[in-house]
Order: structure tokens, then C-alpha cells, then sequence
């Protein structure tokens, strides 16, 4: 398969890098990530850094997602200008291997966000990533924007939630504090945007102070509501920094991580959170003081591998002992 | 750590699991068991996750092909295989995992695997019946199993017969623990036998230090890259290609031949990003890196190898 693979990605050469030479062979290093990623180095150029990167799913039927995220960042890039448009990859459909498609790009700039320690540097660090990415955001956001809609979180929940939801919201304990978020959402106006999908930090590249590159756009939706990947963003990179910085067990870091990116921890990452987090609402004319609700939101929103129901159970504690409520 | 200390650390019961699968689905049973496991997240993922199976981009697989797959657990790898093959055959010498895996296959709506039960020795199969054979769970599983046969002529008696059952031209990839892992280099116990640095000593007195500590041989279970090549070769195997998976076998970040130095970089710099790679581990990969060691010291090789 491999060979198969070599000779595709080799095909789309030309459309990837129209001025450089191709080379005669390409060596590999597997990934094994939610897909395959396959890194190509051209032989013996010596340099450390791939020519090609390819992306397979593991089975057919996920074909679907990739295929449709290359039209929609096609679609998407057509309305997207500078600075933006150079941190979003070129993708090209290189064809099929065994049924599965494949999907070849080239190299973005810059080096993956790497989660900082717990000390002054990694404040610092922590600081500036997640300065870069509002930035990025905000930019990306306003060049992206479908629309404005009422954010109805009542009729939303009527409609969208889960099995896994739905035994959460039918438990007595957490109904009122259900009807308070309604409450609190319901006059709220919110701008409806085009969705990046997977703010994972390690699909975030930069290059000093900047976004260089936003890698992996399958997750990528054309109309999504505009906090959904900012608070992917805190949230996952939250889970990330616990799993480096703490020796608690998994389940804890989750609860960590939900409390810092609702801004109710005393950690200084939650201090740095909420300060963003209004600097990142208040752009979009959202009165901070919602962040708790929106983020609650984007938790029901979220595409969980785990228990969804412990979650929101966790997240709807936190909320609830809040001092503000 | 290898597949069956895992489920007996965690005290998992099989056959419970089979009947959760029947009546649950086999997702549910294996939540239920993640779950009281402690290791939610490692044990879910070590029973349901197909990625397991990544390794499968690296072989010349075909949709005409006849699998067949040794001791491959929970059947992550069968049903990887069964979407993407003929036929997949899936030999364990535990029935409750084979259930599981035809339980698991059901409701995949994958009908295209054969369950068997035998040892890996004794394949049931006849000679040249499969083009691709999986051995994704280490070689050293089954001793136990087998009695007061030594390690070494068991290893060898599974090699011969899956070179038998393979067809002209077929492969076989095969999972190994690396004696010399880095992590038994850094004072890590040597399971099974709970000794520190006995898999860096050379078998006799490695033999020698069992025999006085807890007065029994050393099951000389892990190999060197050498020495699984050479185990192959003797089987009869060639055009021998070790892969390396990142950080283990068990659950890769990545797979690579360390071919070039430039991509070995770059392997290293992304291993930064993964959680499960803490700032030891890379100091100690940048250094084996520069001294040119690092195949040699990775806790798992991966082999492909091929029948002439």
C-alpha cells in the first residue's frame, strides 16, 4: 500500500509545488492520528522537514468527511484573503488506495504549539499562544462570517441533543440550573460563522508572535456558531496542559479543564482564560459575563469519546457552585 | 506491557465481557470494562481502537487477500483486516476472546472471519492458505501456555508454522519487545521476571541471575533486532524490514525504518506534542538519536517479512 500511496503522492507533485523540482523517490514516516498521516521527505535533500504530507482515513466510510472538507476549504478560501488565506493549507485529492481516499498537501510554516510548563516561562508562553490564536481567530472570523442569529438554546436542545444528553437533562438536579442558562441566553444575538472544526493545539502552527499555519480541516463546517472553536480551543489545550502539569488521574484533569475554561479556578491558566475569553466576546459584541453559558453550550456541542453525560454533569457542578450565579 | 498482563492486572473477566457483548453490543461491554478497569481511557482504547491496525498501510495488502491473524486480542486488528480483505482468520487460544471477536464481527456485519481456536504452532490451517500473517501480540504470550517447552524452541515452532501457512510471496508482520529497551536500560523491571537489566545480559547468565534470585531460568522472551532477524531467517523468512513503532507497539504514535537521521529529527520533534512522552524520554531520544542508537533501544520492533 505504501508504494501506492508514494506513487500518488508523487503525481500531485506538480500542483503542490509548481516551481520546485520533483524528486525521484520520497522516504516515509507514518502518523497514526484520528487518520493516518503519511510525512514524505524528499531522499538525501537533508533537510528536516517533509515536501508532502498525506492523510487517509482508516475506513471508507469516513471517506465522506475528507472529500467534503476539500470542496468546503475550497469553498471557503474563495472568500478569505490576507493574512488568512496563507495560514490554511493546499490540498489536492491524489485518488484512492484500497477504497480509502487520499488526500496530499504541502508543508505549512512553523512549528506546532507545544503545551508550556507550569512556571513563569510557560505562563509567558502559554500568554503568547493564546494571544496568536485570538488573533488568528478573530481575524479568520470576520473574513468568515454567514451571519447573525439568535442563539435559542431552549428549541436547540429540543432538537439537538443526544442520547447521551438527554439522560443527563431528564436528571431533576440539574433542570433549574438548565432553565437559568436558557434564561440568561435567550436575548443573545450571536454571529454564525464558517467553523474550523478541530482547534487542537497540535494543529496549530507558529512562527514567533504569529499563526503560520492551521492544519487538519476535516472537522470544518460552513455555518457554525462563532465561540464553538474558541472554547475547543481552551478546553482541549486546558486538558493537555493538566495531563503535562498535574499527576491527578485523567477524570480529574477533565474537571480541571472544565473549570479553568469557565474562568472558575484560581489556576493563573484560567486567570489568562478569562481575560481572553472577554477580549475574544467583546469583538464579537457579546457581553463577557455569558462566557460560563457559552461555554456550556459549546460542552453540548461537543463531539465527546467518553462519557458526555459525566461531563455536563461535571461542567453543570462547577456552574452551579459558582460564587456569580 | 503486553495484552494478557494487562487484562489480568485489571482483573477482567472475559467471559462477563462476551455476555455484556451479546446482549450490550461489544462497545458497551468494552466501556463497562474500561470503566472498572481504573484506565478508562487506555483500556477502551486498547480494546475498540482500529488504529492499532495503522501498521496495515505498510504492507502489500489486497482486497483478494486471506488473513491470517495470531493472538490478536480483542479483534481490533481482525475487523481492521475483515473490511479490507477476503478473508480474515482469527486464531487465539483463549475461546472467550475468540467469542468476543465473533460477537464483535457480528455486529460489525463483517462476515468474512473464521474463528479458531489452537495454538500458534499448530495452525489449522493447510500450507500456503494465507498472504498476509499478523503476529501483532508479542511471540512470548503463549510459553506459559505450552508447558516445559523452552521460550527459544517455541518461538522458533511458531515461526515455522506460520512460514507454512503462508503463500509463496506472502508476508508476515510480527510485534516483538526490544531487550533493549531504553526503558530497561533506565532500571525499568524486566517482566515476567521482575528483575532489573537481567534482558541486557547475555541468556547464560541472565540464566545464572534468575536461576539465583528466584530460582528458576530466565524465559528469554525479548530479542535484540539482530536477534528476531535471525530468528526469521532461520524460519526461512526474507527480505527482513524492521519498522520501529513510536513510542510502543501497543499504541504508536508513529512508525518508522530510521532510515534517515532528517526524519528521525522530525519524529523527535513532534514526539514533544504527545503527552505520553515526558521530558526524560526525549532527552533520552535526542541522545540516542545523536549517537545513532535510537533503533536500538525503542521498547517494541515491528518485522515484515516475506516467503520466498
Amino acid at each position: 500500500m505504501i508504494e501506492q500511496l508514494r506513487a500518488q503522492a508523487l503525481n500531485v507533485w506538480g500542483d503542490i509545488h509548481p516551481t520546485k523540482i520533483k524528486p525521484s523517490t520520497l522516504d516515509y514516516l507514518v502518523q497514526s492520528r484520528d487518520h493516518i498521516v503519511i510525512f514524505w521527505f524528499a531522499k538525501g535533500n537533508g533537510s528536516r522537514h517533509p515536501v508532502l504530507i498525506s492523510k487517509i482515513p482508516r475506513r471508507k466510510l469516513f471517506n465522506y468527511y475528507l472529500d467534503r472538507s476539500i470542496e468546503l476549504v475550497d469553498q471557503l478560501k474563495a472568500g478569505l484573503r490576507s493574512p488568512v488565506i496563507e495560514t490554511i493549507p493546499f490540498r489536492v485529492h491524489a485518488g484512492q488506495v484500497n477504497q480509502l481516499s487520499h488526500m496530499v498537501m504541502g508543508l505549512m510554516p512553523g512549528e506546532p504549539l507545544e503545551i508550556p510548563g507550569n512556571g513563569f516561562w510557560g505562563r509567558r508562553s502559554a500568554e503568547r499562544q493564546i494571544s496568536a490564536f485570538l488573533y488568528w481567530l478573530v481575524n479568520f472570523q470576520s473574513q468568515a462570517l454567514v451571519s447573525q442569529q439568535n442563539l435559542d438554546w431552549e428549541s436547540y436542545l429540543a432538537e439537538h441533543h443526544s442520547q447521551a444528553t438527554f439522560a443527563f437533562l431528564e436528571g431533576a438536579q440539574f433542570q433549574p440550573v438548565n432553565g437559568a442558562i436558557c434564561k440568561r441566553l435567550s436575548p443573545c444575538t450571536i454571529p454564525i460563522t464558517w467553523g474550523y472544526g478541530d482547534a487542537h493545539h497540535s494543529n496549530i502552527l507558529m512562527r514567533g508572535d504569529r499563526i503560520s499555519g492551521v492544519i487538519d480541516w476535516i472537522g470544518v463546517e460552513d455555518q457554525q456558531w462563532f465561540h464553538i472553536d474558541w472554547y475547543y480551543f481552551l478546553f482541549s489545550y486546558a486538558i493537555q496542559f493538566f495531563k503535562k502539569n498535574s499527576h491527578h488521574d485523567p477524570s480529574h484533569h477533565i474537571k480541571l479543564a472544565v473549570s479553568t475554561t469557565m474562568g472558575r479556578s484560581d489556576h493563573w491558566l484560567s486567570d489568562l482564560f478569562r481575560a481572553k475569553t472577554r477580549q475574544f466576546l467583546e469583538r464579537n459584541t457579546i457581553r463577557p459575563e455569558l462566557s460560563p453559558e457559552l461555554f456550556l453550550t459549546f460542552l453540548h456541542h461537543l463531539h465527546w469519546p467518553e462519557d458526555k453525560a459525566q461531563l455536563l454533569r461535571d461542567a453543570y457542578s462547577i456552574y452551579s457552585q459558582s460564587p456569580s450565579r | 506491557m503486553k495484552p494478557e498482563a494487562y487484562s489480568d492486572r485489571h482483573n477482567i473477566s472475559t467471559s462477563s465481557l462476551v455476555q455484556v457483548a451479546k446482549q450490550e453490543g461489544w462497545r458497551t461491554a468494552a466501556q463497562i470494562q474500561a470503566d472498572r478497569s481504573g484506565d478508562t481511557a487506555g483500556q477502551l482504547e486498547y480494546i475498540t481502537s482500529e488504529a492499532r491496525a495503522d501498521f496495515r498501510f505498510l504492507l502489500p495488502v489486497t482486497k483478494q487477500d486471506t488473513v491470517l491473524d495470531v493472538c490478536g486480542g480483542w479483534g481490533s486488528t481482525t475487523t481492521t483486516f475483515a473490511r479490507i480483505c477476503k478473508h480474515v482468520f482469527s486464531l487465539h487460544t483463549s475461546p472467550e476472546k475468540l467469542a468476543f471477536t465473533g460477537v464483535r464481527c457480528a455486529q460489525e456485519e463483517l462476515h468474512n472471519v473464521t474463528l479458531l481456536q489452537a495454538a500458534p504452532a499448530e495452525i489449522p490451517l493447510s500450507a500456503g492458505s494465507c498472504q498476509v500473517v499478523l503476529l501483532t501480540e508479542p511471540l512470548e504470550c503463549e510459553p506459559c501456555c505450552i508447558g516445559s517447552a523452552g521460550v527459544r524452541d517455541h518461538q522458533t515452532q511458531v515461526l515455522n508454522s506460520l512460514y507454512q501457512v503462508l503463500a509463496p510471496g506472502g508476508c508476515l508482520y510480527l510485534n516483538i519487545d526490544n531487550r533493549f529497551s531504553y526503558r530497561f536500560l533506565l532500571g525499568a523491571r524486566v517482566p515476567p521476571t521482575n528483575l532489573r537489566f537481567i534482558s541486557l545480559l547475555p541468556n547464560s547468565i541472565a540464566n545464572l541471575y534468575s536461576h539465583r534470585v528466584r530460582g528458576v531460568d530466565y524465559p528469554a522472551v525479548a530479542h535484540s533486532v539482530g536477534g528476531i532477524q535471525a530468528l526469521l531467517k532461520q524460519a526461512g523468512f526474507i527480505n527482513l524490514d524492521p519498522i520501529y513503532p513510536i513510542p510502543g507497539y501497543q499504541k504508536f504514535r508513529f512508525l518508522t525504518d530510521f532510515k534517515s537521521r532528517e526524519i528521525t529529527d522530525f519524529m523527535i520533534s513532534r514526539l514533544r506534542l504527545h503527552s505520553g512522552f515526558n521530558r526524560s524520554s526525549l532527552i533520552f531520544a535526542r541522545i540516542a538519536a545523536a549517537l545513532g542508537v535510537l533503533q536500538w533501544s525503542t521498547p517494541g520492533i515491528s518485522v515484515i517479512a516475506y516467503k520466498d
